[in-house]
């Protein structure tokens, strides 16, 4: 018997991180993706078995500041994406005022860590969330295209297949027989 | 997070090719460490001693004997130990119906084997590049599926 | 002298019977008959004369009758005058005023005179005539239903069930004949005497279901004669209701020729989508073998640049050079392969010992820089083509040298088996052709092979070991199938590895 499942990564990994925090009987603050404030400084070892904990699950501490950085800046793509709100070239300032840097530096940074640039970045998430939604959700491209923000249904074709070298139908084809092989 | 080295396989059994791919890597300005096998065989029986450093990505010639490049993808994909790794599809060009198979199979990557050493440093720098967004973010790897 | 005209008992009597009596006196001149008198005419020949007697009687022939003269009727009674008690009996049509009447007649003499009953027989004339046409009729179309019978090949039948009894039609005793069944056989049996016991039980069945709106139809049986010759058969019937009883009528019809097409059909579209399949998947091997070497040469040019040094530049000019040549005989190889079956073939009687020595000839340098010894033992002769059958061995011989073990000297034994077995049944290739084949073996002591591999090699472009550098083209195994192909033969091979290879050719023994 099969079960199709749909999830939301982000209340799952709010939910993991609070489960392991709890454990350790920290105050803490959640401020959004990816940042966890605590109210006082934690002990060393604490730290360790914080580590230790939140490794099982895939998730470990950002320490280098650059790494923060470019984790902020992913997260804000992600957030914004999820969130319906529309992603457009206002974005550089929205990132820069958010962050406190100047968009170029913030450009470099990120090119440098992730080979990859913000704009890109940008599309590859949308398109992933695209990707998502047809398979998962079962929306039309012409739903997808209003939710995401894309001014028609070709524009979003246009972006999926020079992202990912497939037609949005001939991505959702191969899914669907991926998953009658089981 | 340190910038990971990304650690890449190649099975291929024609030597001219494992060299051009070499010589591509060799160029392109990422952090890479490159291994490489004649073919499918040898690359499992290496993949699967315990304790071993698994590499993100494997690229695979279609055309071997003995074993060629979908009896490997197969057999990778019934493997839970090597879950986590992107295998692209890389040949002589294919058949439409071939490519959709190799991807329903569960291949990440297709890359038509390019007749140009500019065009195959540009695929394969293009396959790293995504491969490493989806390796280092929490894009979702299953619907990682990209043609070049 | 008689006296007829008083209406007496007789006349009276003759009046209403249907016989009609006349009395005929000679009329003398010089001795000879000349001519008849009308002496008596009985009442009831009114209704053909229309006239009262009265005014014929006693009237000469010549004059009131005279056709006498030209219908014999002169003749036939002078015969009777020559001759006492001489009775002929004749008939005769008399045309009276377009009344043509037809009477059945008896002339003798009586006393001097000729008596000549008469009676009519114009509807038994008219009868007789129609029987005749109907008679006629019917043998015309008897005639072409025995042809059409013919012509198409049935036969029928009619069997009254109560009564047992059969009639057949021409054609049906032709079938009787041609599969020796007796006239008591096919008269007491009828169609059953064609039938196998269990064909018998079912037609039985399907007679004892009858009803009258039911036909038998498409009952299909086969007749097997002495010389084990097969034909079919279509059976179909129907029932007729008769004062006896019910009637089966039946056609049987040999379909054995449209059997036969039907199945020579199904087998020949077999073989054409089997062909079609082969083709495809050739078209696409060949297509991406030849493109390879093509991209590799493409990608060498690429390469090539004035940054590097002369050294590595003359090196990727050498690697264009040889995978040029590399694909100069890929397509050399499969153009000969795909002209193998384009081409007629002229079998003759072959030695195949003088062939393997010429094969030897031939790979005189490569056998003799390996080492290798060839071991021949007592090879037949076979029918077949001499260039095909050479360049199977030499395929074979170059296959052993290539594969053999490099710490061993590479000995290869060819040798015959007497081989006997009606059907071959090799790795599911059935092969039905003469009855015993010779079995000849190859056997090197080279690397072998993973035998589950084995029916892999024979596919064009299939290699087993990662030889890069190897010779060949990886299209010798197939090219050797095809050439044993069409020597009626199959090829198989048994391998393990390290411990060598047998390759087994068995080609059809001469007839």
């Amino acid at each position: 018997m099969k079960l199709y499942l749909k999830y939301d990564i982000n209340k799952t990994f709010k939910s993991v991180l609070e489960e392991q925090l709890n454990k350790l009987e920290i105050s803490y603050q959640i401020n959004g993706l990816g940042e966890v404030e605590f109210v006082e400084s934690i002990s060393i070892e604490k730290m360790k078995e914080l580590t230790t904990l939140l490794s099982i699950y895939g998730i470990s501490i950002v320490n280098d500041h650059k790494t923060q950085m470019v984790q902020k800046i992913k997260d804000l793509i992600t957030e914004a994406i999820n969130s319906n709100e529309k992603v457009t070239t206002n974005f550089s300032t929205y990132i820069a005022e958010n962050l406190g840097y100047s968009y170029a530096y913030l450009s470099s940074l990120f090119s440098k860590t992730t080979y990859t640039s913000i704009e890109n970045y940008i599309i590859i998430t949308k398109v992933d969330k695209v990707k998502e939604l047809i398979t998962a959700q079962h929306l039309t491209l012409t739903e997808v295209a209003h939710q995401l923000g894309y001014s028609s249904v070709a524009h979003l074709s246009g972006q999926f297949k020079k992202t990912t070298g497939l037609t949005p139908t001939l991505f959702q084809k191969i899914i669907k027989q991926r998953k009658k092989l089981g | 997070m340190v910038r990971d080295t990304l650690h890449i396989v190649l099975v291929d059994d024609d030597e001219d090719d494992r060299d051009f791919f070499r010589e591509a890597i060799e160029e392109i300005d990422m952090d890479t460490t490159l291994s490489m096998f004649v073919n499918g065989q040898e690359f499992l029986d290496h993949i699967t001693i315990p304790n071993q450093k698994l590499p993100q990505i494997v690229f695979l010639d279609l055309n071997m004997p003995i074993k060629n490049g979908l009896e490997c993808l197969k057999e990778i994909k019934e493997n839970n130990l090597l879950e986590k790794l992107s295998v692209a599809i890389y040949s002589t060009s294919s058949s439409e119906e071939d490519i959709e198979r190799t991807f329903v199979l569960g291949a990440n990557v297709y890359i038509n084997k390019p007749n140009s050493f500019k065009k195959l440093k540009k695929a394969v720098e293009e396959v790293l590049k995504v491969n490493w967004q989806y390796h280092t973010s929490n894009l979702n790897k299953e619907n990682f599926l990209l043609r070049v | 002298m008689l006296d007829f005209n008083n209406h007496s008992f007789l006349n009276e009597v003759l009046k209403y019977s249907e016989g009609m009596i006349s009395f005929f006196k000679p009329v003398y001149t010089k001795d000879r008959i000349t001519d008849y008198e009308l002496y008596f005419l009985s009442e009831n020949f009114k209704k053909y004369i229309h006239l009262e007697i009265d005014l014929i009687l006693h009237k000469k022939l010549s004059e009131v009758f005279p056709v006498i003269f030209q219908n014999g009727m002169f003749e036939i009674f002078n015969s009777c005058m020559n001759k006492a008690d001489f009775e002929i009996n004749f008939e005769r049509r008399i045309d009276f005023y377009k009344n043509k009447v037809w009477f059945e007649n008896k002339a003798i003499k009586y006393n001097e005179y000729i008596l000549l009953s008469s009676k009519e027989i114009t509807r038994l004339k008219s009868a007789e005539t129609k029987l005749k046409q109907v008679l006629k009729d019917v043998e015309y179309n008897n005639t072409i239903l025995n042809d059409s019978e013919s012509i198409s090949k049935t036969g029928s039948f009619r069997w009254n069930l109560k009564k047992n009894s059969w009639q057949f039609s021409k054609n049906m005793i032709a079938f009787f004949d041609q599969f020796q069944v007796t006239a008591k056989q096919y008269n007491n049996l009828g169609v059953f005497s064609l039938l196998n016991d269990t064909d018998k039980e079912k037609l039985t069945t399907e007679i004892e279901n009858f009803n009258y709106y039911k036909k038998i139809e498409n009952f299909n049986f086969i007749v097997i004669n002495k010389l084990k010759t097969t034909t079919y058969f279509s059976l179909r019937a129907g029932f007729s209701p008769s004062k006896t009883g019910p009637i089966l009528l039946g056609v049987i019809k040999d379909i054995t020729e449209i059997t036969n097409n039907a199945l020579l059909l199904k087998s020949k579209n077999s073989e054409l989508i089997k062909s079609n399949e082969e083709l495809a998947s050739f078209n696409q091997v060949v297509s991406h073998d030849l493109q390879e070497p093509l991209r590799k040469i493409q990608m060498f040019i690429s390469r090539i640049n004035s940054e590097n040094s002369e050294e590595k530049n003359k090196n990727y000019l050498n690697k264009i050079a040889d995978t040029s040549n590399k694909m100069q005989q890929l397509i050399k190889s499969i153009l000969h392969y795909a002209s193998l079956d384009a081409n007629e073939h002229k079998f003759v009687e072959l030695d195949l010992t003088t062939i393997i020595n010429d094969t030897i000839d031939d790979l005189d340098q490569q056998i003799e820089d390996v080492h290798a010894k060839v071991e021949v033992k007592n090879l037949p002769f076979v029918n077949g083509e001499y260039h095909l059958l050479k360049q199977l061995f030499n395929n074979l011989l170059s296959n052993a040298i290539k594969y053999r073990k490099t710490n061993k000297d590479l000995i290869i034994s060819i040798e015959n088996e007497y081989f006997l077995e009606d059907t071959l049944n090799i790795n599911n290739k059935i092969c039905l052709s003469s009855k015993d084949y010779h079995k000849i073996s190859i056997n090197d002591n080279g690397i072998g092979f993973e035998q589950q591999f084995a029916p892999k090699i024979f596919k064009v472009f299939q290699r087993l070991h990662n030889f890069s550098e190897s010779k060949g083209t990886g299209i010798g195994l197939a090219i050797a199938e095809k050439v044993i192909k069409i020597h009626q033969g199959l090829i198989d091979v048994s391998s393990h590895p390290n411990q060598g290879t047998s390759f087994y050719l068995y080609l059809p023994k001469n007839a």
